[in-house]
């Protein structure tokens, strides 16, 4: 069987209760069955790496151990992160920034998007 | 084609259940084939037997189990989504010591990795956010 495309999609603020938790855990499950995943954090769901103290369990710990599952690529809407203030010097992983147009290339390759 | 779908809202307070079992309905009648209905995050509260409707309400807990039963399709819920919502079957009631199952069949409780499989093996995969 063909390694498929795997595409994440974290457009959701972190102050969702155990939403974005379990948004990871789908994320952690698809990385293991050796699929070519990726993940991309637009709108507010670059607050998602950020962490703090909003919510009850730091979700950005483990976003930043990203590399050490088998997830391919993590993208960040540079627009997004533009729009909050935010640059990409001020995340605490290494994430490759997109134009719109990029992000409209990323979500055209892929088999399968998964959104938050 | 095979269709796989994956469910996010709450059936209390959004729509994407209810349009989730229109789309399968359409996809049916269109000739294409449900590979798993997939419930996730609050979305696993529609498996909830315990739910009553008011009566002027529509039961979507039953409309999904009996389109499941009629057209044997595979109504997946999400095991740690399902936990921590207090939607338990006999088994897990019995392993966490709760006084109850209220996991309504044909819904069941699965993991995980039947997501990920469903993304592997169909030829779509439908989200329907909350």
């Amino acid at each position: 069987m063909n390694r498929r495309r795997i595409l994440y999609v974290i457009a959701h603020s972190p102050g969702r209760g155990a939403l974005a938790r379990e948004t990871l855990d789908a994320l952690l499950v698809g990385a293991v069955f050796d699929q070519q995943v990726s993940v991309l954090f637009t709108e507010d769901g670059i607050f998602q790496l950020l962490g703090g103290e909003h919510s009850a369990v730091s979700i950005a710990r483990s976003f930043t151990a990203l590399s050490t599952y088998d997830v391919d690529s993590v993208y960040v809407d540079e627009a997004s992160l533009a729009q909050r203030g935010l640059s990409l010097e001020a995340l605490p992983v290494a994430a490759s920034p997109l134009t719109r147009a990029g992000v409209r290339e990323l979500l055209a390759a892929q088999d399968v998007v998964m959104n938050d | 084609m095979n269709i796989a779908i994956v469910v996010h809202g709450s059936p209390s307070s959004s729509e994407s259940t209810f349009a989730a079992l229109r789309f399968a309905r359409a996809a049916l009648a269109g000739g294409h084939h449900i590979h798993r209905v997939f419930f996730y995050h609050d979305a696993v509260h529609v498996a909830n037997a315990y739910a009553v409707a008011p009566q002027d309400e529509t039961d979507i807990t039953r409309l999904w189990a009996e389109f499941a039963s009629a057209n044997q399709i595979e109504l997946a819920v999400c095991v740690a989504a399902a936990l921590r919502r207090g939607v338990l079957n006999a088994d897990e009631a019995e392993r966490y010591s709760r006084a109850g199952a209220n996991l309504l069949p044909p819904f069941q409780i699965t993991g995980l990795g039947q997501l990920v499989e469903a993304a592997i093996t169909a030829d779509r995969l439908v989200t329907f956010a909350a």
